[in-house]
């Protein structure tokens, strides 16, 4: 009996334990969005304050952007200035990949951080710091859904953790 | 080693007049260069046991040096890194590499015009020579910006873009004007990489004549397109700056309009100037002599090619301030100067009290370019050198 007891329990704890995992990687996307976001504000500063270059700025930003960011942004930084003969696009995709089992991003806002590295550096300012506002607005309204559903949905997570624990136990005793 | 080489290009011809460690290594760098061939080989390469040793030479060769060769090199099309690294005998002496699109890849090698051969070799003949592709100088493009287009739309305007080692690299396409005023240069079809050309102590035989007192004498000097002054000036603000055996160092101000005497990267001279030097980059010349004379109070101001009232005015300003000026001027000589309307009335009330005019303009080859002269005058014309001064 007592066995039994120590079963249902450890299923309970690690079905809830999951449950509020999930529910702490929502909060982790919604913080990684708004650091993506954040350090696009600081790119577009760097671009129109002081027209640095694009490893200049992200040299820059680096050291104000939290992990796993920071990291992105010193090692393409890095691997820019080397000026090795490497093509921008590929280095950003490159390191996205690198960092993305670090982040709690979904595939598609990953795709789309790819996809920034493509659009950077071979246009005007003007038009630069356009695409980078159109960027922008795309991710704010992902930052703006996710914040009106993040409560609900870790709540909902949580409650689904612990239920489906406790409904493996009745099933199980 | 075989199945190594034989697959690559040019090897053939690379192996004339080539060691066989300079060709292995050029076929290793290439290799590296290119991932999906290094697959293949590594393979066949452990097969040999040999992988560890041909990786190790490899990831050596190709390590871009941080020299004068490497500073050309970082921005060169990957195509041609390797060919010209050790194709070209002494980048010391290279003045130009000439990139013009489906044209062949021109070089100016020790004053004289070259082309350069798909092994990198520089040749005298039109034989075989490498065509210069609108991949190559997009790729240029990208590298020479450092990825960011929009950080250089100034210097686009400018018609050239300077990189670290003060190399500058001159940029010709369509220009896109707006109201009179280019605004940008689109389809850049055009490059020509000016590597930078420092002569230290070149000056050091007009210091005698320049200094009066203890004090440097306000000095002009005049001489044709590429006969030397901008480099003479350099070398002048130099010894200005830090000090020489006829005057003590002095807080030197240059307003670098053109980047030609500086060669700033991102702000740092990458031309020694002197110790005590402060440089106000890409600034236009009347302005920049007005702000360094309030905001840094330099005893000297140096300036390259006077051109406009603006310049002559502000320059004027700034030595009734109690600045010393040293500045260059177009001209073929010092009657020409006299006589042009600009300069006229500055020369005639003896704003200027050392005038040199150089000779040695647009000699062609290595041998007369190194003889180079200057005719120095003092404040009334009167000659101060007996005939030119060799230098």
């Amino acid at each position: 009996m007592v066995l039994k007891w120590i079963g249902a329990i450890m299923v309970i704890g690690s079905s809830g334990t999951l449950g509020f995992y999930m529910g702490g990687q929502l909060h982790r996307r919604l913080a990684q969005l708004r650091a993506v976001r954040q350090m696009l504000y600081m790119l577009k500063g760097e671009i129109s304050y002081s027209a640095a270059t694009l490893p200049e700025s992200f040299a820059h930003i680096a050291g104000k952007t939290p992990q796993p960011f920071r990291e992105f942004l010193e090692r393409v930084s890095g691997r820019l200035d080397a000026l090795e003969g490497e093509n921008l696009e590929l280095v950003w995709q490159q390191e996205v990949l690198r960092i993305r089992k670090k982040t709690s991003l979904t595939g598609d806002e990953i795709r789309e951080w790819e996809g920034l590295g493509g659009r950077l550096g071979y246009l005007d300012r003007t038009m630069q710091l356009q695409f980078i506002d159109l960027f922008l607005m795309q991710w704010e309204e992902k930052i703006r859904l996710l914040e009106a559903d993040c409560a609900k949905t870790c709540k909902l997570y949580q409650y689904l953790g612990v239920l489906a624990g406790l409904l493996v136990t009745v099933v199980l005793l | 080693m075989y199945v190594l080489i034989c697959n690559l290009p040019f090897v053939d011809d690379l192996k004339a007049g080539r060691t066989q460690g300079e060709i292995l290594v050029y076929i290793l760098s290439c290799f590296q260069s290119c991932p999906h061939i290094v697959k293949e080989k590594r393979v066949r390469a452990m097969e040999t046991g040999r992988e560890e040793k041909i990786w190790t030479m490899a990831a050596e060769s190709s390590q871009i040096p941080e020299d004068r060769a490497g500073q050309v090199i970082r921005i060169l099309p990957r195509c041609l890194r390797e060919r010209l690294r050790y194709g070209i005998p002494d980048f010391g002496r290279l003045e130009e590499l000439r990139f013009r699109t489906g044209e062949p890849l021109a070089a100016v090698y020790e004053g004289k015009n070259r082309w350069v051969t798909p092994q990198g070799v520089l040749s005298g003949g039109l034989d075989d020579p490498i065509p210069v592709t609108k991949e190559m100088i997009r790729e240029m493009l990208e590298y020479i910006s450092s990825y960011s287009f929009y950080a250089f739309e100034e210097e686009i305007r400018q018609g050239f873009i300077t990189i670290p080692g003060g190399h500058r690299i001159g940029l010709a396409g369509r220009a896109v004007t707006e109201g009179g005023a280019v605004k940008t240069i689109r389809h850049i079809s055009f490059l020509n990489i000016r590597l930078s050309h420092q002569v230290p102590g070149c000056a050091e035989k007009l210091l005698p004549f320049l200094y009066q007192d203890g004090k440097i004498r306000n000095t002009l000097l005049i001489s044709p397109p590429r006969a030397g002054k901008t480099t003479l000036l350099r070398d002048l603000i130099r010894l200005v700056s830090d000090g020489n055996a006829y005057g003590e160092g002095v807080n030197t101000g240059v307003v670098d309009e053109r980047g030609e005497l500086a060669a700033c990267y991102q702000g740092v001279p990458q031309n020694d100037l002197g110790r005590r030097t402060d440089v106000l980059d890409g600034c236009p010349k009347a302005q920049g002599i007005t702000m360094l004379l309030r905001s840094m109070a330099p005893a000297v101001i140096a300036v390259d090619e006077l051109g406009t009232a603006e310049d002559i005015r502000a320059m004027e300003f700034a030595m009734n301030s109690g600045c010393t000026f040293l500045a260059t001027a177009h001209g073929g000589s010092l009657e020409e100067i006299r006589r042009k309307p600009l300069f006229c009335a500055m020369m005639e009330a003896g704003l200027f009290q050392r005038i040199g005019v150089l000779y040695g303009g647009g000699c062609e080859s290595n041998d007369e370019r190194q003889a180079r002269g200057i005719l120095l005058y003092d404040g009334g014309f009167r000659e101060m050198t007996e005939g030119y001064l060799w230098y």
